[in-house]
């Protein structure tokens, strides 16, 4: 009886061991096998942070989805290596004398991948909803007088002012432009196209995507290329690999140890505080990736304490130390830099004007400062989501520096869904945390729209907005915005902590980006070697 | 059961339209305006009472439509399928290992009682019980994918759809890391019933009888406590099922878990709805399992009928 | 008190295992006087120290003094966690107990239970918070609920059992109320699966915990206690292994503590157990 119970046990563990053996082998025979069959094809693998809710870039201004989406849509321009807005399905434009009428000839013979020509006709659909229910549509479009069809390959639009960023506009893909055919476009609204209509004129096309495991693009064989060289997005964009897979792998180790044994080509927001380690390490080759991401603290205008107290912020910031909530949150000084400044320090943008108060790191001066402005003690509601490290970490070490300057601060940490459900309400928050990613040109910071939650939204900001925006000289644009920025220090409706890059890891044999990474990581034109 | 899934449905419903946050706000971004926001929820019929879309949901749900995911644009049911391939395969991978190392593992310790191997069983198993999954789960990656090349690191393709059976591989560190904590809870339960069992007279009766020492522990003690682990063994099994959470990101499965936290966070109602449904029902079968087991361990339960004696 | 004198002379594992227990409630009470620095002091310049003379367990990526924040966490981890076993053990047993003595209550009892199971932490979380707002109290009923759920399927799977047997019988014949069957004749009967299962609760719940911590559904996100230190650390398995060792460590020895007393105590309550088994 004992022995055959034992015996049993004893069969039960080698079946066991059999089954799990079998498998590793089957395994690693299926690779094999897998290897051999289907040699041609060229596979790259990406491990991405999360799924994106959706391609439709006209409407979602998801970063993951951008970085898919560009692959398979094109928009009217896009960015070189210096983020300057170039032709991209446009061939050529023609401005008018007064800046008021622009005419875009559309490059011919550039291809759908449904196999249709892309008209002028397509783009009035596509400009059209996405002026009406884009995302960064109505900035352009309050501008807008019309777009219309000249001839099937040319379009013009007509401004009713001059608007100096229309064409950064255009250029920026995120929540941007793309052109869809007409009879997909023209039924849109603001729900996000259906993936079945996930039909651009880029070097990959929409193959499937199933939830959690993977969103899968293939090589578009009829793409039509620029002639020009490759240079950031703009000029020849060739499709090297036959299929991309984007993965979503959540866990920051697990991408790295993927990237490690190879099982992902490429993964990217690798932690800060891996990147000296990983630096180190041959097996695996690191990507600071150039898109600047900017932790700001927003503060309520239209409720509250905060409510037209300009010196009570400017008391707060005193009191701020951005090079240790940095390097808590970041880790490694060569992945952030403490800007005050708008614009980062690489920008044409970039000016000091009005940062006095910024990072001096002075409890006594923020004292003053708060009793100068009336401060007793009443309690600051600042809202952070723990959905990003940065605003958890930046929010802790804050409100610590806070209530040891005498401010009574009351931190609250939400799920995302939370805090932008909260925010909408004046009533509920004092301050809010979160961060902005790259703008081509600063009226493009949602600070800059009246309707942002903390609602800056003062005569004198209206005031610049109207001056900067009319202006098209690129040098008396600079002075203004140099003006607006000394504005924003006064009337302070955000706090800017500072500049912060994260970085990438792919396998040393994948080969064709430059020396950082655009910011989203686009893969025509690269190879596995 | 029908009640009871009606009840689900209805606190489901309750709950989430009670907590902060909007899925048409989280689907447009940061830069959506409120009237755009809006201009969503009208579109996906999210302004209506709450009561009117419960309807609705109910009455699509009875013609077996669960809806369509806002975040995936796939109706729920297929989202779900699509999940529930992975925790299902990984939670009898699991309650394999559970089963054959924790039982016996069990029951040896308690024949064994007070000598230096219960001893050390007992020190390892209450140390894998507070082992964080996340750090075993890295832990072995890191040996046996990234540098031994055992096993795969992460991610599951499917075998239903068109995979090969070899794609289990895949399912072995993640059902190892499961299987440590839990297992141990099932040889500390089997262990402690069995010394509660031991002690009652009739061993007693059945050791006076002259039956071999071993005999006794077999036929009488051992089937004799398996009521607790069999409860336990239920609530792990419909527990795996229904997500492991921390596992499934670390090793990048596509499973229930990370689907329902997702959910939450996205506040995606339709798949949160169907899931919880889903969920509720697994459990109420493996309870009824369960329940039906007691009965099969010691045939004097009658489960089902009359009242107390 | 001549029993434990007794029991700790004879099992030297267990008096090491009391005074572990002993120590961390030391450590707990006059945390502000043991502690050599301010669990919330942010020491910029020393972030992700590893273990040296002036922080015997290094620093976090904040430059907090681990060491403090580990005897303050004793405070906070300890509170909670006892309180999840407490609620969902006392909860659990008498739900447990009823439904599988009266067959009358185990349709309803138990199919709620089975509704209650179904439910994502998660959820419940979110929801308390925002009825109740944030607090410990939430964090101990979210987490609790799940295992209630699981003490009540135990307990309810003994009590079908128990109640058949004999001795039950006997008890009643001679004319024992059902209160005093169910209280003083079965529920001894069932205390050893429900102690190993409180254990586990509290193992299981430091780490649940945490979890709803970070997403600000527990504890402000500041205040230090074992799971979310752990959780915290975990981005730093590889460059700060520090973050992660001093915590877990101390969960481990905590809860192998309370294994090891919880398992001598029921040893020595039991006069039947320890005549019969240690002859075994």
């Amino acid at each position: 009886m004992i022995g055959s119970k034992k015996a049993l046990l004893i069969v039960l563990a080698v079946i066991m061991a059999a089954v799990f053996t079998s498998t590793v082998f089957a395994g690693g025979e299926q690779e094999e096998a897998a290897v051999v069959a289907e040699a041609p094809v060229k596979v790259m693998r990406y491990a991405t942070i999360a799924e994106p809710p959706s391609l439709d870039q006209q409407v979602i201004t998801s970063d993951q989805g951008t970085t898919i989406a560009q692959h398979v849509f094109e928009g009217l321009y896009t960015f070189n290596s210096k983020y300057d807005p170039v032709p991209m399905l446009v061939e050529s434009e023609d401005i008018s004398a007064d800046g008021k009428v622009i005419t875009l000839s559309l490059r011919k013979g550039v291809k759908f991948h449904n196999g249709k020509e892309m008209t002028s006709a397509d783009v009035v659909a596509s400009m059209d909803r996405w002026g009406e229910y884009g995302s960064r549509g109505s900035v352009l479009y309050n501008h807008v007088v019309g777009v219309t069809a000249e001839s099937d390959y040319v379009v013009k639009m007509v401004l009713n002012d001059v608007f100096a960023p229309w064409k950064a506009l255009l250029a920026f893909i995120n929540g941007g432009p793309v052109i869809y055919p007409a009879e997909i476009v023209a039924a849109a609204t603001k729900e996000p196209i259906a993936e079945t209509d996930y039909i651009g004129t880029g070097p990959y096309r929409f193959v499937e995507r199933n939830p959690g495991r993977h969103i899968l693009l293939a090589k578009f064989d009829d793409y039509a290329a620029r002639s020009e060289a490759s240079d950031g997005y703009a000029g020849k964009r060739e499709a090297i690999f036959d299929e991309i897979y984007f993965i979503p792998v959540p866990d920051v180790g697990t991408r790295v140890n993927g990237v490690k044994a190879g099982d992902y080509d490429y993964a990217s927001q690798i932690s800060g505080d891996l990147y000296e380690m990983l630096e180190d390490d041959s097996s695996i080759t690191t990507l600071v990736n150039e898109g600047v991401i900017m932790p700001m603290m927003f503060f309520n205008s239209n409720d509250g304490i905060f409510k037209g107290n300009y010196k009570l912020r400017q008391a707060l910031l005193a009191c701020l130390d951005m090079d240790a909530a940095l390097a808590t949150a970041v880790g490694p000084e060569s992945l952030w830099s403490a800007n005050g400044a708008m614009m980062p320090e690489n920008t044409s943008w970039y000016t000091k004007a009005g940062t006095d108060l910024y990072n001096i790191k002075d409890a006594a001066k923020a004292k003053a400062i708060a009793d100068e402005a009336g401060y007793n003690g009443e309690k600051i509601t600042f809202m952070v989501s723990s959905a990003y490290k940065i605003h958890n970490d930046i929010g802790i070490v804050f409100a610590k520096l806070m209530k040891d300057a005498g401010f009574n601060v009351d931190l609250q940490v939400y799920d995302w869904a939370t805090l932008i459900s909260k925010r909408g309400d004046a009533s509920q928050w004092d301050i809010f945390f979160t961060h902005h990613g790259f703008v081509p040109d600063p009226i493009l910071y949602s600070y800059m729209s009246d309707a942002y939650p903390g609602w800056w939204a003062t005569d004198e900001k209206h005031e610049m907005a109207d001056a900067f925006t009319t202006t098209i000289d690129p040098e008396k644009r600079r002075k203004v915005w140099t003006e607006t920025q000394e504005l924003i220090f006064e009337q302070m409706p955000i706090v800017k902590i500072g500049d912060v890059y994260n970085f990438d890891v792919h396998t040393p044999n994948l080969k064709g980006f430059g020396s950082t990474q655009l910011i989203w990581p686009k893969f025509w034109g690269c190879d596995l070697k | 059961m029908i009640p009871s899934l009606l009840m689900v449905s209805i606190v489901v419903f309750l709950f989430i339209h009670l907590i902060p946050g909007d899925p048409a706000q989280i689907m447009l971004g940061d830069l959506a305006t409120p009237e755009q926001v809006e201009q969503l929820r009208v579109e996906m019929g999210l302004d209506q009472p709450v009561a009117v879309q419960y309807g609705k949901w109910l009455k699509n749900l009875l013609s077996g439509d669960m809806g369509t995911s806002i975040f995936f644009h796939q109706p729920v049911g297929s989202v779900i399928l699509s999940r529930a391939e992975t925790s299902i395969l990984l939670s009898l991978m699991t309650l394999f290992i559970i089963v054959v190392i924790g039982i016996p593992v069990g029951y040896l310790s308690s024949t064994r009682y007070g000598t230096r191997t219960d001893q050390v069983v007992s020190g390892l198993s209450m140390t894998f019980a507070s082992i964080p999954t996340f750090w075993l789960g890295l832990n072995l990656m890191t040996i046996f994918a990234v540098k031994l090349h055992i096993f795969p690191t992460s991610g599951f393709p499917s075998i239903v759809d068109g995979g090969s059976i070899a794609n289990l591989v895949y399912l072995i560190l993640p059902s190892i890391t499961l299987a440590a904590p839990n297992s141990a809870l099932i040889i500390r339960l089997t262990r402690a019933s069995m010394l509660d069992v031991l002690k009652e007279d009739y061993v007693r009766t059945a050791r006076a009888k002259g039956l071999a020492e071993h005999l006794v522990n077999i036929k009488h003690v051992f089937r004799n406590s398996l009521n607790a682990v069999a409860s336990a063994l239920g609530f792990t099994f419909a527990a795996l099922v229904s997500g492991t959470v921390v596992t499934e990101t670390v090793f990048s499965l596509p499973g229930i878990g990370r689907l329902v936290v997702d959910s939450i966070l996205r506040r995606d109602y339709p798949v949160l709805q169907g899931i919880i449904l889903v969920i509720a029902l697994i459990y109420m079968l493996i309870n009824l399992l369960v329940d039906i087991s007691y009965v099969m361990l010691d045939p004097r339960i009658q489960h089902g009928t009359g009242s107390t004696k | 008190m001549k029993n434990i004198l007794k029991m700790m002379n004879s099992r030297k594992i267990t008096f090491i295992g009391m005074l572990f227990l002993l120590i961390l409630i030391v450590l707990g009470l006059f945390a502000p006087l043991l502690a050599p620095y301010d669990p919330y002091e942010m020491m910029h310049e020393e972030r992700l120290q590893s273990m040296n003379s002036l922080h015997f367990f290094g620093t976090d990526n904040f430059g907090r003094d681990i060491f403090s924040r580990i005897i303050y966490g004793a405070r906070t981890s300890l509170i909670a966690s006892a309180g999840v076993v407490i609620f969902s053990m006392v909860a659990g047993v008498c739900i447990g107990l009823f439904a599988g003595f009266y067959k009358r209550l185990d349709a309803v009892l138990m199919r709620i239970i089975d509704v209650m199971m179904a439910f994502p932490s998660l959820l419940l979380a979110l929801v308390l918070v925002s009825i109740l707002g944030r607090g410990m109290l939430n964090v101990i009923l979210a987490v609790g609920v799940t295992y209630l759920t699981r003490t009540t399927r135990i307990v309810y799977g003994l009590t079908l059992k128990l109640k058949e047997e004999v001795f039950v019988d006997a008890f009643r014949a001679a004319g024992a109320s059902n209160m005093r069957l169910i209280f003083k004749h079965i529920l001894p009967n069932l205390i050893s699966p429900v102690i190993v299962q409180a254990t586990f609760t509290f193992a299981f719940s430091l780490l649940d915990m945490a979890s709803l911590d970070f997403l600000g559904l527990g504890l402000p996100p500041e205040i230090p206690s074992w799971g979310s230190m752990l959780s915290e650390g975990a981005l730093y398995l590889s460059r700060a292994p520090w973050l992660l060792i001093f915590p877990g460590l101390f969960i481990v020895l905590t809860v192998l503590s309370f294994n090891i007393v919880g398992d001598t105590l029921r040893d020595q309550m039991d006069p039947r157990f320890r005549h019969d088994i240690q002859g075994v």
